[in-house]
């Protein structure tokens, strides 16, 4: 069953326009995603593309101009409060700029457990028990949980972001590029947890990058965006290489060697 | 590939973090950032360092420019620019370490600004914070040439063709742009043709491509592939992604908590690994690729 449909979304955004006639853009013209449960789906393009905006659109922070978002079969513009409680639970995400995602002023215990407060009541020795698993779950220790943000590394804080992301038990999580900036071995390391929670869980992702390597490797099927509509759709770089979208091919030639080749 | 002279060469070098009681109590070998550090760069060449966040990457480049913050100290070490050692630091006697330092460090700034730039050139991570936002490119390109004696005039048409080089197509444009109008490969590539300007020998490039997107990446790959065979730079080039190692380097050092752990030709890492910890890095590597490895190992 698809956890997450995308009907037909387009969105335009408006600029200018006080004095004279403003100029629109397109971001997004007519994307159809499906996301089925326990999949991994991924969204990629040029920076610019438009990735960044279907995300929003996914999470409710913005409204389509057209099209409708169904999560379990059903309009999330036509949601109830409680649909909407459901869904804030069960749908999380991780952005890219790990230090713009939390509050500086809090300790790490308070960031990862602000979620788990908005939904249900809990003692204070369950609470902190509950935190220190997840910081152990994605490789921090329990000594971290009473730390500032500012005495962590980007890998690290992004971490912290997914183990916040994780606290409710969610069943969809939007990655937006969300190991763009990280670290070699950090990104490696990540990716080897989402895929082994997958297994366990059954999450579903929507992983939005530029990096054709991770997002194939990565995801069942990905989508490619460019100018605000959807290409083509691949599975693998030996595909995308000899795709007739020029996009994709630029995409997956600019894709470095795994291997120093020598001439 | 040509094995020309020796561009750079760092042997043993040692930086350490300076603190208020280093001054008076002996405990500047407390914390060293980096330690004993030796590598070299060929004409023509690119030698690659690679490691994770925190290992001293950055300040190995910083020392060979003479760039440490204020609040670091280059404890130990030789530095060698094209045959010509401009510093060396032997500190064995810590009696007179200080004024030493302060006399060596005064005598040296001149020379370090000619050295700068003209037979070095750095080009960063971040390119948005390499330049002024409220003077055009023109101007900064105007300011680094004029500050190494040469003069703009007969300098223009040379200008015009190196940035043509770098794949832009009207110069005049660029030149009258401000930093904050070009996008992050496009100022990447005007640092680039700065260091084409000067004619310098030596290009350390510290994570050039991590924030700009893949095909940018890919482009300014190329561009420093053509510059080191075309013009004979040698290139030190830091990075924490294998993939840009195996794209462009020609030998390899790792580098792990301020100290190499190993170095060697990029052949002989990449398919004879010996230290732990670049078979850890090589597979992380290897699994970014996840299920397309099997298609990009053939």
């Amino acid at each position: 069953m698809n956890i997450l449909e995308l009907d037909n979304i387009s969105k335009i955004y408006h600029r200018g326009g006080w004095f004279g006639r403003g100029s629109s853009i397109n971001a997004l013209v007519d994307i159809n995603i499906a996301v089925a449960e326990g999949k991994s789906v991924g969204v990629i393009g040029r920076s610019g593309a438009g990735k960044s905006t279907l995300g929003r659109i996914i999470l409710g922070l913005e409204k389509p101009d057209k099209g409708k978002v169904k999560y379990r079969g059903k309009d999330i513009q036509r949601f109830t409060k409680e649909d909407w409680k459901k869904f804030r639970q069960e749908v999380q995400v991780v952005f890219q700029n790990s230090l713009g995602s939390v509050n500086p002023k809090w300790q790490i215990l308070d960031i990862i457990a602000e979620p788990i407060l908005n939904f249900k009541t809990m003692s204070h020795q369950d609470l902190r028990k509950k935190v220190i698993n997840l910081l152990e779950m994605v490789g921090l220790s329990y000594d971290d949980a009473n730390k500032y943000p500012h005495q962590f590394s980007g890998g690290q804080l992004q971490r912290i972001c997914i183990a916040r992301a994780l606290s409710l038990e969610p069943r969809l999580i939007v990655l937006d590029e969300a190991v763009s900036s990280l670290d070699m071995l950090i990104q490696a390391q990540i990716l080897k947890f989402l895929k082994k929670l997958q297994n366990q869980t059954g999450v579903s992702y929507l992983f939005i990058s530029h990096d054709i390597r991770i997002v194939t490797g990565f995801c069942d099927t990905v989508a490619v965006i460019n100018k605000g509509r959807i290409t083509s759709q691949v599975t693998s770089l030996l595909q995308a290489e000899k795709s007739d979208d020029p996009i994709l091919r630029e995409l997956a030639r600019s894709v470095l060697p795994a291997l120093p080749k020598r001439c | 590939m040509s094995c020309g002279k020796t561009v750079l060469e760092i042997n043993g070098l040692k930086v350490t973090l300076k603190s208020k009681a280093c001054e008076t109590k002996e405990c500047c070998n407390k914390l060293p950032l980096v330690n004993d550090v030796s590598l070299a760069v060929s004409q023509g060449e690119v030698t690659g360092l690679i490691g994770e966040s925190g290992s001293g990457k950055s300040l190995t480049c910083l020392s060979v420019m003479n760039l440490l913050p204020d609040t670091m100290v280059l404890d130990k070490g030789r530095i060698t620019i094209a045959g010509s050692s401009l510093e060396e630091f032997s500190l064995a006697d810590s009696s007179t370490k200080n004024n030493h330092l302060k006399n060596r460090t005064q005598n040296l700034t001149s020379q370090w600004r000619c050295f700068r730039g003209r037979r070095a050139a750095m080009i960063l991570q971040n390119p948005m914070s390499c330049f002024d936002p409220i003077f055009t490119i023109g101007y900064h390109i105007k300011e680094t040439i004029s500050a190494h004696g040469l003069d703009w005039k007969s300098h223009r048409s040379k200008v015009d063709s190196t940035l043509c080089e770098l794949g832009f197509e009207s110069p005049n444009e660029i030149l009258s742009a401000y930093p904050f109008q070009l996008s992050g490969g496009m100022l990447q590539r005007i640092m680039v043709s700065l260091a084409l300007l000067l004619e310098a020998e030596l290009l350390i490039a510290d994570e050039p491509t991590t924030d700009l997107d893949v095909i940018v990446q890919a482009r300014i790959l190329d561009i420093i592939d053509k510059m080191r065979k075309e013009k004979n730079v040698g290139v030190l080039l830091v990075t924490h992604d294998l993939s840009v190692i195996a794209r462009l380097a020609d030998n390899v050092s790792v580098m792990q908590n301020g100290a190499v752990v190993e170095s060697g030709k990029v052949e002989d890492i990449f398919h004879r690994p010996k230290a732990a910890y670049t078979k850890a890095l090589l597979d992380a590597h290897f699994s970014l690729y996840g299920s397309n490895i099997n298609e990009v190992l053939l």
